[in-house]
């Protein structure tokens, strides 16, 4: 895929899908800005990435106020913007049961509700560019998933859901609107759970995704690449599953007792 | 095979009860003998619509704003302190509004999600521990706008649907266990008296192959299938009563 001279901004891109994503644009010839909660870390990430062709916007999309920032500064960076991916995401870990209002709050708004600011502040730029906007929801944000992710997983029901809806409404600006559901991927985050329950969360991987395997980063971001190329441009509100055929059989994971496997634990990614 | 709605000596309580779909839903388990806690913000419009449906033992009001959190515990455990018993929590917020994506603010942003999936959370979450003593059933009420888009301007509302179809199913996997059901409705209603209710009615006519929104009746009935018990089976659903739009439309 041909990026040359695209503008993109991938929130939540120091690390797995986001900073894969971004090195894919990158080496399709577009213009990246990074963003993390911590300008160091930001920066870190682009002298890993070779810094040529990357710059950074920094910020926590905790708050409307800064998610607004972030997008004033990428879009003053790059010069505009032709493709937002709205990839942040933190998973924090609670049951039903023990979820408090705190949690909730924190969780809604950094996986959802900065979705929909960051993409409302960046509406100028995406209509002048007729770009697209590309969420980052979840399986679990399609069928039930652990069950310990739970207003995780609320949040990415609700980015589908806000998918669709925005579809529509910026169709007639010729801006697109679609939603990757990865699956379990090769991050970091996962890595660490994996070691967390001793590798019982990669063997109910295996064992319950119909591919077998888990996936790679760059399988993922493939796919986001995919929404955001010319190639895609008769594509806006559609939702692709990318989870090694999770989502098609119904599961994913286990409910054998003491085998749960455990959801992405907080961070960020997808 | 016997099918009935017989809710005799039942304890129901659904949320934003006083108006709308809410009351009209409440009046049917009440038409089936359930108790029935009469739920909204205004305690003035509870006391209005428990003598609207004709007061008596069976109706328990249940005052309160469940959208601060903080409330929420007390006004669960009055309700279900008084009805005895819990065996149906329906969350029937429906707060449908319409902003533009250009215009929405923070605070528009959440007051839809407070108005509708949090509280709807944070309600069920308080009545879990009645339910399972009772393995009662839980129906959320969302909207089809949650499943298939909608008219300009309704992205808070349908961001809001869409988070509770996916809590739906989250809490149907978690309650299993404990013997409890949550199931959604999602119609394709808008309430005459609510903001916007002109242009999503509109929408839905022109859109449903029934060419007409619902009737109060027609979803309060899937509310009652979903909370009837033989209705066992169904766990994590979302039921539409939506005409036919989620199934997709052809406008000639």
């Amino acid at each position: 895929m041909d990026m040359t001279g695209k503008r993109i901004l991938v929130t939540g891109s120091t690390t797995g899908i986001g900073q894969g994503a971004a090195e894919m644009f990158r080496s399709a010839g577009a213009r990246v800005a990074i963003n993390g909660r911590d300008p160091s870390n930001v920066d870190r990430a682009i002298a890993e990435m070779g810094g040529k062709g990357y710059v950074a916007a920094p910020g926590h999309v905790g708050t409307v106020e800064s998610c607004r920032r972030i997008i004033e500064t990428a879009v003053e960076k790059l010069g505009g913007l032709d493709c937002l991916v709205n990839n942040v995401g933190i998973g924090p870990l609670a049951r039903l049961s023990q979820v408090t209002e705190p949690h909730w709050d924190e969780v809604i708004a950094v996986n959802l509700r900065s979705a929909l600011f960051c993409t409302q502040a960046a509406l100028p730029a995406l209509r002048a560019s007729r770009g697209s906007v590309v969420m980052i929801s979840s399986v679990t944000g399609l069928i039930a998933g652990p069950p310990d992710s739970f207003v995780y997983a609320i949040s990415k029901g609700g980015l589908i859901a806000m998918t669709r809806s925005l579809a529509t409404e910026l169709a007639p600006d010729g801006v697109r609107v679609n939603c990757l559901c990865p699956g379990y991927i090769d991050t970091p985050m996962i890595q660490a759970e994996n070691k967390l329950t001793n590798g019982q969360l990669n063997r109910a991987i295996s064992e319950f995704t119909p591919l077998g395997r888990i996936g790679t980063v760059r399988e993922c971001a493939s796919s986001i690449l995919y929404f955001a190329s010319d190639d895609a441009r008769y594509i806006t509100g559609a939702v692709l599953s990318n989870d090694g055929g999770c989502y098609a059989n119904g599961s994913w994971g286990t409910n054998d007792q003491g085998s749960e496997p455990a959801p992405p634990s907080a961070g960020q990614g997808s | 095979m016997t099918i009935q709605f017989d809710f005799s000596g039942k304890g129901v309580f659904v949320t934003d009860s006083a108006t709308g779909l809410g009351r009209r839903i409440a009046e049917a388990f009440h038409e089936l003998g359930a108790n029935v806690a009469i739920h909204d913000a205004s305690s003035v419009q509870v006391e209005k619509a428990v003598r609207g449906l004709g007061g008596g033992s069976r109706l328990v009001a249940a005052p309160g704003d469940l959208a601060k959190t903080a409330n929420v515990e007390g006004i669960v455990h009055k309700a279900i302190s008084d009805l005895g018993r819990l065996d149906v929590l329906v969350c029937c917020a429906m707060q449908g509004s319409l902003c533009a994506i250009d215009r929405i603010s923070e605070e528009d942003f959440g007051r839809v999600m407070g108005a509708n999936t949090k509280k709807a959370f944070f309600t069920t979450q308080a009545c879990v521990p009645a339910l399972r003593a009772t393995r009662g059933a839980v129906v959320h009420v969302a909207s089809m706008i949650g499943l298939v888009g909608g008219p300009t301007g309704a992205v808070g509302y349908a961001t809001a649907s869409g988070a509770t179809v996916q809590m739906t199913r989250m809490m149907a996997l978690e309650l299993a266990a404990e013997g409890i059901r949550v199931n959604a409705v999602c119609p394709a209603w808008a309430d005459a008296d609510g903001p916007a209710a002109a242009v999503f009615a509109d929408y839905i006519k022109k859109r449903s192959p029934l060419g007409r929104i619902a009737t109060p009746d027609e979803c309060a009935a899937a509310v009652l299938y979903l909370a009837a018990p033989f209705s066992r089976y169904t766990m994590g659903a979302t039921l539409v009563a939506d005409g036919g739009i989620a199934s997709g439309h052809y406008v000639a």
